[in-house]
């Protein structure tokens, strides 16, 4: 069950991640931003709706397809596009980039760049609630590909013995780079493999805010009373390629215009007009602000000063070391 | 235009000279008479002036480099001036720890070489060689492959020798010891003095404030006897012996690495006190390497006086091309007999080195009797 | 002082630390129940209970993982790694997680994890569980690497690890287990990291060591002293931090330096080691500064053929001989 205000915080998140990555992506092609930057266009709604569930004192781990996470999780997006271009003001001081955005205030405990590398840390972030038997819960994100690396078995197996308040978000958005679940993924359904750790797995379709809402709840409902972990997989589509410049050998244009008209973002605007929970005027004038929000966001990045090249030993550790 | 930096003559005897400090960079500014660079002579440390305007064009030479006269030391000109017909062997700019390099090119210049021009030796060995001074050309090592190593080195710490430039000032008083020891007849003669009325005299000074040395005394009394005694007074030139009747009083100066006589000139004319105020002054340009070349030019006659070092007697190598050279002594009590009466008093040993080719045993005797007599201020001995 | 073992010494620190400081909690393979196959977590089930003292399934990469995730989030675990050999098992987690999060992240995150564990020959346990892989986690920024040689040094250099915010690998020695010695009651009683130890002085040549080499560099040192050879014996202890100044100053005093460790010799610490001293002391050296570690070769099995791949005591002397000229 999703009231009305939660609603329009996701669709606002989900608009939030969607014109930020607008920009990402333009700012990359003009050249003013570098690394890689994985977009997570077209899937929204998984960030969106599972944070929407979540307080700051929650914890979540990301991938390296990472800025919808942060995004979601109530990260600034000054802050995320200044470290998407290496500045200074950066989540992390320019030190990180787009897939080591961190924002422990929000209980982000970071993306991360080696798939399957944030599984176990978000099973610790769950141990040390656990351990000092708060109430938080944990979600770790994760892609399809990283559902068959030791990390995600180890990682489910100890939250399950060990029953921790963790919920394993498997976002499947059908490739792993260039090679489709099919071919890497011994199931068809990835949730099936919570029955081997003898914990629920729900298949949903990820770009549904009620789907995901609802097994969510569930989840988050078990992880509270000491039950344990859920897997949830949500099924859904990249609209881009793996990274900015993938030149997308491995599926055809239709088929990713046919999942463009599954874009949850449209597909969430019609249901508030449908419902008339939402006027035009009133969605285009949330529009407005999330494109100023955004705007701002570029500006203050671009604005933002480099990080100083006599600082680069700082905080290898918290102390000065020395060899 | 080019104006050459030549390396001056300075003095009849001066054959080369030594760099110690340039004193522009190459591109400085330089302005005619401006002083461009130091120089160090087998008489004194002296700068050289620009002789034009222009730019420092080009070191030829170094510091540290020991240049025969008259030759191109740098040149000054404009940028515009082609300098490339004194192009020799480039001259490093930086020097960075001189010391350091300066003893080891001294070490390996005078170092056997294998056939790839290596001694080897490991480094710990190498740099306590070279901090203690240590010669290592002729250590053996022991290591493999004769690898000289720390072991060979430390007993040279216990023997140890080091070493001094020989060069400048101790090259010339080396040689004209030797020229005085080959050429001159050296004789000596010997008296007492009882320096009672000098101490006497010293002291009545001290209560007017009048500060002189026993030096200074002794420069007096000698340059009145000298004038009394002329043949003291001499140079032998070819055929002749040429008399002097002035009395340029040389005395030895003990500094660094050598000795400087600076040169009281014209003494018999001086008061005791002009005396004095003269020494003193040259004493403190010969320790700080000012003196100038009047300054030690035209002796006719030299003292040495070791009286600080408590010295019973010495004798001294006469002073080319002077004839004789004066030791004093210290001043020591002694028991002497005064009218058949044993007696203390504060005697001094003079020691007179004459050339005996010249001079023969009778004058140089009445000459220290002279002395003996004026310091003793028996007859006519008012200074 | 009480007499302790290596073990004692290590469980007596934990256990301490665990009651002034809740954040702090134990997991790994048979700590619980079973103690740790090493007794090093002997008895702490009973006083902390299942949740503080936590067994793991075998599963290095999750519970290291683990580790990290719970660091991140305020507690201080200490993990135990039954063979430090299997931390390769964990090496996304240790080295791509642990040591660069709180880099990557701008210094938003700190990491107080100790990873501890044994490694090294001396119970014919062949080539997957008698490596000494201490070397390998220097390269990578972000982890600090201790080498305790002593049962005091255990409590010190534990006690101080424990308490340092960052990522610690503590590497144990399984022959070490079982020795004894002085162990200070103060319960506060630590040793600072990058501090080495001067086991020794001598003037004539510097042997660094630690683990096992200490005592049998000790044990050469008697011999060659009856031969007026007197030599520095140096443990440095941690070798990240590093204590540069203590092994310069040594090596400029000798001017010979012997570097032994049970890690394999190419591209172990002994060449961090050397190279530093030929960058910062080249002018002071007699000797080419020399290196005594395993032979490039699994280690073997049989106790003869295992003896035959890391240096041996009498080696020590040997080198030291070599630097000094001396056959």
């Amino acid at each position: 069950m999703i009231d009305k205000e939660r609603l329009i915080w996701i669709y606002k998140t989900m608009l939030r991640i969607r014109k930020f990555e607008e920009r990402a992506l333009s700012l990359f092609e003009s050249d003013k931003l570098r690394g890689s930057v994985h977009l997570y266009i077209g899937e929204e709604a998984i960030a969106a709706t599972v944070c929407s569930l979540l307080r700051d004192t929650d914890y979540i781990t990301s991938t390296h397809r990472g800025h919808g996470h942060c995004i979601a999780k109530g990260g600034d997006l000054k802050k995320a596009m200044a470290e998407l271009m290496g500045k200074e003001t950066g989540f992390c001081k320019g030190r990180g980039g787009s897939m080591h955005i961190v924002d422990m205030s929000k209980g982000n405990l970071g993306a991360n760049a080696i798939v399957g590398g944030g599984i176990p840390i978000a099973v610790g972030g769950a141990l040390a609630a656990s351990i000092k038997k708060t109430d938080q819960v944990t979600v770790s994100f994760f892609g399809d590909g990283a559902s068959n690396q030791g990390t995600f078995h180890e990682g489910i197996n100890l939250a399950a013995i060990w029953k921790l308040p963790i919920i394993f978000v498997c976002e499947n958005n059908e490739f792993g780079i260039s090679v489709p679940v099919k071919q890497s993924t011994s199931v068809k359904d990835i949730s099936v493999r919570s029955k081997s750790y003898d914990i629920p797995g729900h298949t949903v379709n990820g770009n549904d805010v009620f789907e995901i809402n609802k097994v969510m709840e569930e989840a988050i409902a078990r992880a509270k009373k000491g039950e344990g972990p859920t897997l949830i997989e949500c099924k859904t589509y990249r609209w881009f390629g793996h990274w900015i410049g993938d030149p997308q050998l491995y599926r055809t244009k239709d088929e990713v215009e046919a999942w463009k008209e599954k874009c949850p973002i449209k597909t969430l605007k019609k249901y508030f007009l449908d419902e008339k929970e939402l006027s035009k005027n009133e969605l285009d004038e949330i529009e407005k602000v999330i494109d100023k929000e955004a705007d701002d966001a570029v500006e203050f990045a671009i604005n933002s000063p480099e990080p100083d090249p006599s600082t680069v030993m700082e905080n290898v550790f918290t102390d000065i070391v020395n060899f | 235009m080019i104006t050459e930096i030549i390396m001056p003559k300075q003095g009849l005897q001066m054959t080369e000279g030594a760099i110690t400090k340039w004193l522009k960079n190459v591109g400085d500014d330089v302005k005619n008479g401006e002083a461009i660079i130091e120089i160090e002579t087998d008489k004194a440390a002296l700068e050289i002036e620009a002789q034009g305007d222009g730019k420092l064009l080009k070191k030829i030479h170094d510091e540290g480099e020991t240049v025969a006269v008259s030759k191109v030391i740098g040149l000054i000109g404009a940028d515009t001036d082609d300098i490339s017909k004194y192009d020799t062997e480039p001259i490093s700019e930086s020097k960075p720890d001189t010391k350091n390099a300066v003893i080891e090119n001294t070490l390996k210049s005078s170092m056997p070489q294998n056939s790839n021009g290596r001694i080897f030796i490991t480094p710990r060995a190498k740099k306590l060689a070279i901090d203690n001074k240590i010669n290592f050309s002729n250590i053996t090592g022991t290591g493999p492959n004769g690898l000289i190593i720390e072991k060979n080195i430390t007993p040279s710490l216990l023997n140890k020798e080091s070493f001094l430039a020989f060069k400048g000032i101790r090259k010339t008083i080396a040689e004209r010891m030797i020229e005085s020891q080959n050429t001159y007849a050296q004789a000596y003669h010997k008296i007492s003095i009882n320096m009672n009325s000098i101490i006497n005299l010293r002291e009545s000074l001290k209560k007017s404030n009048i500060n002189i040395s026993y030096n200074d005394i002794f420069i007096k009394i000698c340059s009145k006897a000298l004038l009394e005694n002329p043949i003291l007074n001499s140079t032998l030139e070819n055929d002749r012996i040429i008399l002097k009747h002035y009395a340029n009083i040389g005395f030895a100066v003990a500094v660094d690495n050598g000795l400087f006589v600076p040169v009281v000139h014209n003494a018999e004319t001086l008061s005791l006190e002009e005396i004095s105020n003269k020494s003193k002054n040259l004493i403190k340009k010969a320790r700080n390497g000012s003196l100038g070349i009047a300054d030690f030019s035209s002796g006719t006659f030299t003292i040495s006086n070791l009286g600080m070092y408590d010295l019973d007697e010495f004798t001294a190598i006469i002073n080319p091309p002077q004839s004789a050279i004066l030791a004093i002594g210290a001043i020591k009590k002694q028991v002497v007999a005064i009218n058949d009466e044993v007696c203390i008093r504060p005697i001094a040993t003079l020691c007179l080195t004459y050339d005996h080719r010249i001079i023969d045993g009778a004058p140089a005797a009445a000459f220290l009797k002279r002395v003996k007599e004026l310091s003793e201020m028996k007859t006519g001995g008012a200074l | 002082m009480s007499i302790k073992t290596y073990s004692q010494a290590i469980k007596d620190v934990i256990a301490e630390e665990m009651r002034k400081d809740d954040a702090v909690f134990i997991m790994g393979e048979d700590i619980a129940e079973a103690g740790g196959i090493f007794t090093c977590t002997k008895g702490l089930l009973k006083e902390f209970g299942s949740e503080r003292v936590r067994n793991t399934p075998i599963s290095e990469a999750g519970f290291v993982g683990a580790g990290v995730g719970a660091a991140s989030c305020g507690l201080r675990p200490i993990v135990e790694l039954m063979y430090m050999d299997f931390a390769y098992l964990a090496m996304d987690q240790i080295l791509n997680q642990a040591a660069k999060i709180r880099y990557m992240f701008g210094g938003n995150v700190k990491i107080p994890m100790v990873i501890r564990g044994q490694q090294g020959i001396g119970r014919g346990n062949a080539g997957q569980h008698s490596q000494s892989v201490e070397s390998l986690f220097m390269h990578i920024p972000g982890v600090k690497v201790v080498m305790p040689s002593s049962p005091s040094e255990a409590a010190g250099l534990l006690r101080t690890a424990i308490r340092d915010d960052n990522p610690v690998m503590f590497f144990e020695h399984k022959a070490l287990y079982a020795t004894k010695g002085e162990v200070p009651d103060d319960p506060e009683y630590s040793i600072p990291f990058g501090k080495a130890n001067i086991i020794r002085e001598g003037k004539d040549a510097t042997v660094i060591c630690s683990h096992l080499y200490v005592q049998k560099a000790l044990n050469e040192a008697e011999k060659l002293a009856k031969k007026n050879i007197d030599i520095e014996i140096i443990d440095p202890r941690t070798l990240i931090p590093f204590d540069k100044t203590t092994i310069i100053k040594s090596v400029k005093k000798t001017g010979r330096a012997i570097i032994v460790h049970e890690a394999h010799k190419i591209a172990g610490w002994g060449a961090e080691i050397a190279a530093t001293i030929m960058e910062e002391a080249f002018e002071y050296l007699d000797a080419p500064v020399l290196r005594l570690g395993a032979k490039h070769c699994t280690l073997p099995f049989n106790l003869g053929l295992e003896n035959a791949v890391v240096p041996q005591q009498e080696d020590i002397s040997k080198a030291v001989k070599k630097t000094l000229y001396i056959s």
